[in-house]
């Protein structure tokens, strides 16, 4: 049986002034997947998460939520969601702990230990009685994400979470992240741009360009969809190896990475590229598909580019 | 349930931050002041209102008390005291939008008119509590520094009011003042709900009361056809009481336009605020 559909939009719209943010755009995200959605900047992204958390009216088109049209009867199922808008903007005068207690009891009575065991998570013990306005920014991203999880939200809905943090911060939220995915089930609509965090994490894509989306589906079955691929090789003598491969011009792009070559060939030349290397004495040890959702995105960015010139 | 939440997160937020508290400080700090001087220098009752009485009446001793300089601060209300409402109410809708926590808020299972009616009942709380501070604390600290004793009003005639009356007189013109602020606090979050930064409604609001105090007050016939549409026509009913017989019929009508006012504005706030899309 199918997962149910938490998110569903049907033809989305929102426009600004004379400019439309989102054009007709349908998502699913179905319970389970962990949904990363991608885009460039002024994509449209954030404004549709805005429009699912009701903080826009859309202009045409209409959503669902665990199956139901958000309204003003129907409030309570945003009890079920936690999210993380852009930049999360707490009350600085007042303390995290303050802040976590006042805006969780908005959703339901919170306990002490909730409080507490949240701001463990997030690592912020230490910091819970001090004033937002002494937090950094890091401490502020972590703050935020213990926000969207105090109440045990079943949908989280994740606005470029690790952006503006440092690589120990994205570390971190990461971790964190996947602790959540493995550890509590949690469906998770991420937007981030961040391709490898998209790529360590998530299920399914959907990338979205001048309000329109462009592609959706599970990770797997779109990076199969396309002829781009990566190909990591294991073989005795990588340098030398390397020094041959990069002279070839049926060969895309070729690079040396932790003693594994790492090139960009089509699927249907991965029998050459083994024979070549065998046939000019090296011995290959392992040809691994890497494929990667940095490559396909850029890749399909530059087409939707040329599509629009 | 969720409404009282909502109400005790809003009066939390908003007496929790120092702007709030600008106003009682004012107060506390310049009242004591204000009766202190008068206490060392004394205070000259205007000559407008004496000349005619001197023929009249022989005055000994001092007719100026703690009543009197409360009674005579009671112009502030009119042009001065509205900033701090104003400070206040200005801000308590466009800080959230200013400083991106309505991304937050409103992103809770909570609806729109329970937020919005949770901050102007918040507004209306704080301006009740300002306006009976400089009340109360102007009539203790008056009678500390001063004295007690009769209240002289010069108004249309001399009026003397027990000092017990005087106080019940003072309680219904209190009351009087807070319905009258509570109008430019209803303006100052109307203009809150349409702006996305402090300064703006605040400077807005302040602007309107002062453009429209000097309507009101211009003795020019042809203005008389839009005084009645302005709200600070109606502003001075907190003088009211200090008259002979108070005159409850114009008091009562001067309160419902008040009101009626108060509830216009408040219900553009409404619209405003449910139609609005949270961009910051």
């Amino acid at each position: 049986m199918e997962d149910k559909p938490l998110i569903e939009t049907r033809d989305l719209c929102k426009k600004f002034n004379n400019n439309w943010a989102v054009s007709n755009l349908n998502i699913t995200v179905r319970e389970g997947q962990i949904y990363g959605f991608l885009g460039p900047n002024g994509a449209g992204k954030s404004t549709t998460i805005r429009l699912l958390m009701n903080l826009l009216r859309p202009t045409r088109g209409s959503f669902k939520l665990f199956g139901q049209k958000p309204g003003v009867f129907n409030k309570n199922i945003y009890s079920r969601i936690g999210a993380i808008i852009e930049e999360p903007s707490f009350y600085s005068f007042l303390t995290g702990h303050q802040n976590l207690l006042y805006l969780g009891q908005l959703i339901k009575d919170i306990s002490e230990a909730r409080i507490d065991q949240i701001f463990e998570l997030v690592g912020l013990t230490e910091q819970k009685f001090k004033r937002v306005s002494d937090y950094s920014h890091g401490m502020k991203k972590r703050l935020g994400i213990a926000q969207a999880l105090l109440h045990d939200p079943e949908l989280l809905i994740l606005d470029e979470p690790t952006s503006g943090l440092d690589p120990e911060g994205i570390k971190k939220i990461q971790e964190l992240l996947q602790h959540l995915v493995h550890e509590e089930d949690k469906t998770i609509f991420l937007s981030s741009h961040h391709l490898r965090e998209i790529e360590n994490i998530c299920t399914h894509v959907g990338v979205i360009n001048y309000g329109k989306l462009v592609r959706q589906g599970a990770v797997e079955d779109l990076l199969k969809s396309t002829d781009f691929f990566i190909t990591e090789v294991s073989v005795d003598k990588p340098l030398e190896a390397l020094d041959i491969l990069l002279e070839q011009k049926w060969i895309n792009k070729v690079s040396l990475c932790d003693e594994k070559l790492r090139l960009h060939i089509s699927r249907g030349k991965r029998a050459q590229l083994t024979k070549f290397l065998v046939d000019n004495g090296f011995e290959v040890y392992a040809v691994k598909p890497r494929t990667s959702i940095e490559d396909y995105y850029i890749s399909l960015m530059k087409s939707e580019h040329k599509v629009r010139q | 349930m969720k409404f009282t939440r909502i109400l005790k997160f809003e009066l939390l937020k908003t007496f929790s931050r120092l702007r709030t508290y600008i106003g009682f400080i004012t107060i506390a700090i310049l009242l004591p002041v204000v009766m202190g001087l008068v206490n060392e220098f004394g205070f000259n009752v205007p000559n407008r209102f004496l000349t005619d009485l001197t023929s009249s009446f022989q005055f000994t001793g001092s007719i100026v008390n703690g009543y009197l300089i409360s009674y005579y601060l009671m112009t502030i209300l009119w042009v001065h005291f509205p900033f701090f409402i104003i400070l206040v109410a200005g801000d308590i809708v466009s800080t959230e939008s200013a400083n991106g926590t309505f991304r937050m808020l409103m992103t809770r299972p909570i609806s729109r008119s329970a937020v919005i009616l949770a901050k102007y009942v918040t507004t209306i709380c704080y301006t009740i509590l300002i306006i009976s501070f400089l009340g109360l604390f102007s009539i203790v600290i008056g009678k500390i520094i001063l004295g007690g004793g009769d209240l002289l009003v010069f108004d249309k005639g001399l009026l003397i009011l027990t000092e017990k009356e005087a106080v019940s007189r003072f309680i219904l013109a209190y009351l009087l003042a807070i319905w009258v602020q509570i109008v430019v606090a209803s303006l100052a979050f109307f203009f809150s709900t349409l702006a996305k930064s402090s300064v703006a409604p605040i400077i807005g609001t302040y602007a309107v009361v002062i453009s429209s105090i000097i309507i009101s007050v211009l003795k020019i016939d042809a203005l008389d056809v839009i005084k009645p549409y302005l709200f600070t026509t109606y502003f001075d009913i907190f003088f009211a009481p200090f008259r002979q017989p108070i005159p409850f019929d114009k008091i009562i009508n001067n309160c419902l336009r008040l009101g009626a006012f108060s509830l216009i504005f408040f219900i553009m706030s409404y619209i405003n605020f449910i139609r609005k899309d949270i961009c910051t």
